[in-house]
């Protein structure tokens, strides 16, 4: 039986090389047809030899260049969107996207020096979703906004061209990754707005740093790729599934969460659980000692159940066998 | 003895009149004690492993010659009241936690002085032992920890603090609100605090991970033999009683590799399809007020040993499958995120009825539905204790919903005492009776 824990190691580590460093051995963009290959991850557009392309990045040029062409090129876009969310839900954040990756990563080097982490408030957790769709709100806003002739804001369209490609803490992090020191932390000091748009970005890159370590996930709280991939885990056929009657309700779900999803603590009747929070990394389910409490589904189809030995392998107290010598 | 001037309940008795007391009792307690094994004993197919059980069930044993010396050498004994209580904590420490839940029926009379007979007789035995001095367990602790969960346990605790230091733990009634998580944190913080005090060493982060090691491997065994006992009937329901009521005192690295090895031998019975009882005996689940050791064994003797017999094949007691069963769901290893596991580990999960919620204690209800299809059990006795209102007034709400899932349920109310032993029997017997020609007409059809 091998961990989910592990399992999702190899998985971000798998597509954080695929998404930052394949382009290095020569392969472009996955383009079919002249569409691109568009994932619902920050897969960005300031690596070098990207394979495929953000949704958020090709979302944001659909729409800011779609008033002419009737918004066409969002077809794409949107249809792979719909296809990766319905089947995957938001598993991308935890799964696959390169900065749920480094959150994970930081996340690893402060349990190993046995550091604690802080928790949001409910009041906290309710302004994260709140900025989350203000960031959603301002991104469709702004990028339909700069496309339109004549209204005010396509002044500005040079400055605010992908909005939200200029704060995203990405645009710091894969230049860094990728060994490009010189592209981080940069300022555009052509107008007065992209000087305010770049100290923005310096200034969300460095909460992203600061908060990283000690709030599990907490760029993952308030990114508007989750919010819009949040909205499909309702319906996506990877999902967290319950039996309500076989739960004892010891909390160790609530407790392990990296996102603070209590749903799952706290539902008893319904089978499916989808909160749009819950980036369905499946802590819980390795983390639950009941048997078949909770389960990852593929739909109805169970892929991994919850068990007393799936458990033990994955708390945090190690507990050796001695079985050999009691026999 | 601690304290004795500003004695609030318990007077000082006469030297001989405790010395007297503590010689029936010491009689008294061998007498039903060996009673209850030779009972057990004449079960087909006994596993061997028991024997070690059984040693340690003889309470002046072997085991109290060990704590007597562990603390001779200056080791600290912390005697604990109820299951809520984090045992994780004393052992980081480096003492011997022992439960001090009382199952004689002697002491009982004794409480009798104390408090109305009408009271929970766990509490009038507690009192008993406390107030002659007669528990060799109790005698040793250093300090009870109490969590305040039912009223006896509040009270007992109370009282018995004219004798030992007591600390009290505040249990939230409302268990899973933020501000009952925060409040119930708290007290576990500050009883580590005073265990640390006691002892005078630190509970360390590598401490509190051994100790959560080992009570995870006492978890482990555990529910293996409950895992066990949900196939054929390989093992009888006393002797899996009796071996996790045995975790009470015994030393809990020796338990969990004794009742390992006690689960290896009963691989091997299921193997050889040697059996305790016929397989189609009817399944009991016994749920309610806990049977302590050794006075309480009347009822599960009568279940085993009536004509038609049954077979319990698990329960739902705190004395019993519930002391290692939820265990400490340690997320990340620092200290505060263990304290919180282990704060946790004993509030959130656990169906005593103390507890409440949104929805009443429901979670009982849903864990014993889940326990009947797991056990394919035939059929449910509610055990309550006279005085325990708890059990007794969530009794209705549970028959409700186990008669509408068609599943038979008995009410049986009785005391430590044996006089009303020929009436539990008649009902037992008519209980299981009902059982068994159920079993059969379900089989015609």
């Amino acid at each position: 039986m091998i961990k989910i824990t592990r399992l999702k190691l190899f998985a971000q580590i798998f597509f954080f090389l695929v998404f930052v460093y394949l382009g290095y051995l020569g392969v472009r963009i996955i383009e079919w047809n002249k569409i691109m290959l568009v994932v619902p991850t920050l897969s960005c557009y300031y690596t070098d030899h990207r394979v495929a392309s953000c949704f958020l990045r090709s979302l944001q040029e659909g729409l800011s260049g779609g008033w002419s062409t009737g918004y066409k090129n969002l077809l794409a876009p949107v249809i792979f969107l719909v296809i990766f969310g319905l089947i995957f839900g938001r598993a991308w954040c935890s799964w696959a996207c390169p900065l749920g990756f480094i959150q994970d990563l930081s996340t690893r080097i402060r349990k190993w020096l046995k550091i604690g982490y802080c928790n949001l408030s409910e009041n906290m957790k309710l302004a994260s979703v709140f900025t989350r769709w203000f960031l959603v709100l301002a991104l469709f806003t702004l990028a339909i906004g700069i496309g339109i002739p004549g209204f005010f804001l396509k002044e500005y369209q040079y400055d605010l061209i992908t909005p939200f490609c200029q704060i995203c803490p990405s645009k710091q992090i894969i230049p860094f990754v990728q060994g490009r020191f010189r592209e981080m932390l940069t300022v555009d000091t052509i107008s007065t707005l992209s000087t305010v748009m770049s100290f923005l970005a310096i200034g969300i890159f460095i909460f992203y740093l600061l908060t990283t370590s000690f709030i599990r996930r907490m760029w993952c709280r308030l990114c508007p790729m989750g919010a819009i991939l949040g909205l499909f885990n309702r319906f996506s056929l990877l999902s967290l599934r319950k039996e309500g009657k076989r739960c004892t309700r010891c909390g160790v779900c609530r407790r392990s969460c990296p996102v603070q999803v209590t749903e799952v603590y706290e539902e008893k009747e319904k089978e499916k659980i989808s909160p749009s929070d819950c980036t369905l990394c499946f802590r819980c389910v390795e983390m639950c000692p009941e048997k078949d409490a909770l389960k990852v589904g593929l739909s109805k189809f169970p892929l991994a159940r919850s068990q007393y030995k799936r458990f033990i392998k994955s708390t945090a107290v190690r507990v050796t066998k001695e079985k050999e010598k009691s026999r | 003895m601690k304290k004795t001037n500003d004695a609030k309940y318990l007077p000082t008795l006469p030297l001989e009149e405790k010395e007297e007391l503590q010689k029936t009792f010491k009689a008294a307690v061998g007498k039903t004690v060996s009673e209850n094994i030779e009972k057990m004993k004449l079960v087909p197919n006994r596993p061997a492993a028991m024997e070690y059980f059984d040693r340690v069930s003889d309470f002046f044993g072997q085991r109290e010659k060990e704590l007597r010396e562990f603390k001779a050498k200056g080791g600290k004994v912390i005697g604990y009241a109820c299951m809520l209580t984090p045992v994780e904590l004393i052992l980081a420490a480096g003492a011997i936690p022992v439960r001090i839940d009382s199952g004689f029926y002697s002491p009982s009379k004794i409480g009798d002085r104390i408090v109305p007979v009408e009271v929970c007789p766990v509490v009038r035995s507690m009192i008993g032992l406390a107030m002659a001095n007669l528990y060799p367990y109790l005698e040793m602790c250093d300090a009870i920890i109490s969590p305040n969960t039912c009223d006896g346990k509040t009270k007992v605790c109370e009282i018995l603090s004219d004798v030992y230091p007591v600390w009290e733990m505040n249990v939230p009634r409302i268990k899973d609100t933020p501000q009952a998580k925060e409040y119930w944190l708290q007290q576990v913080r500050d009883v580590k605090e005073k265990i640390e005090k006691l002892t005078g060493r630190a509970i360390t982060r590598k401490g509190m991970r051994a100790s959560i090691e080992t009570t995870l491997k006492a978890t482990e065994a555990s529910r293996r033999l409950l895992e066990l006992r949900k196939g054929p009937p390989v093992i009888s329901g006393r002797d899996a009683m009796l071996v996790s009521q045995m975790s009470f005192f015994d030393d809990i690295p020796r338990w969990t590799e004794k009742t390992n090895r006690l689960c290896d031998e009963l691989e091997k019975k299921c193997a050889e399809n040697s059996y305790v009882a016929p397989q189609d005996t009817p399944r009991i689940l016994l749920t309610g007020s806990p049977m302590i050791w050794p006075d309480c064994w009347k009822i599960p003797n009568l279940i085993e040993e009536s004509k038609p017999q049954g077979l319990i094949v698990a329960d739902e007691f705190c004395s019993g499958d519930r002391v290692f069963f939820d265990p400490v769901g340690v997320d990340e290893g620092t200290t505060g995120d263990m304290l919180r596991a282990i704060a946790e580990r004993y509030v959130l999960p656990c169906t005593c009825p103390c507890f409440t919620s949104e929805d009443g204690n429901r979670d009982r209800i849903d864990k014993l539905l889940t326990m009947v299809k797991d056990y394919r059990i035939g059929g449910v006795i509610y055990h309550v204790i006279r005085g325990c209102h708890l059990y007794a007034m969530e009794y209705m709400r549970l028959k409700r919903v186990f008669d509408k899932e068609n599943i038979p349920i008995y009410y049986l109310d009785t005391e430590y005492s044996r006089e009303d032993s020929g009436q539990m029997k008649t009902r037992i017997e008519a209980f299981l009776e009902m059982l068994a020609t159920k079993t059969q007409t379900d089989d015609l059809y």
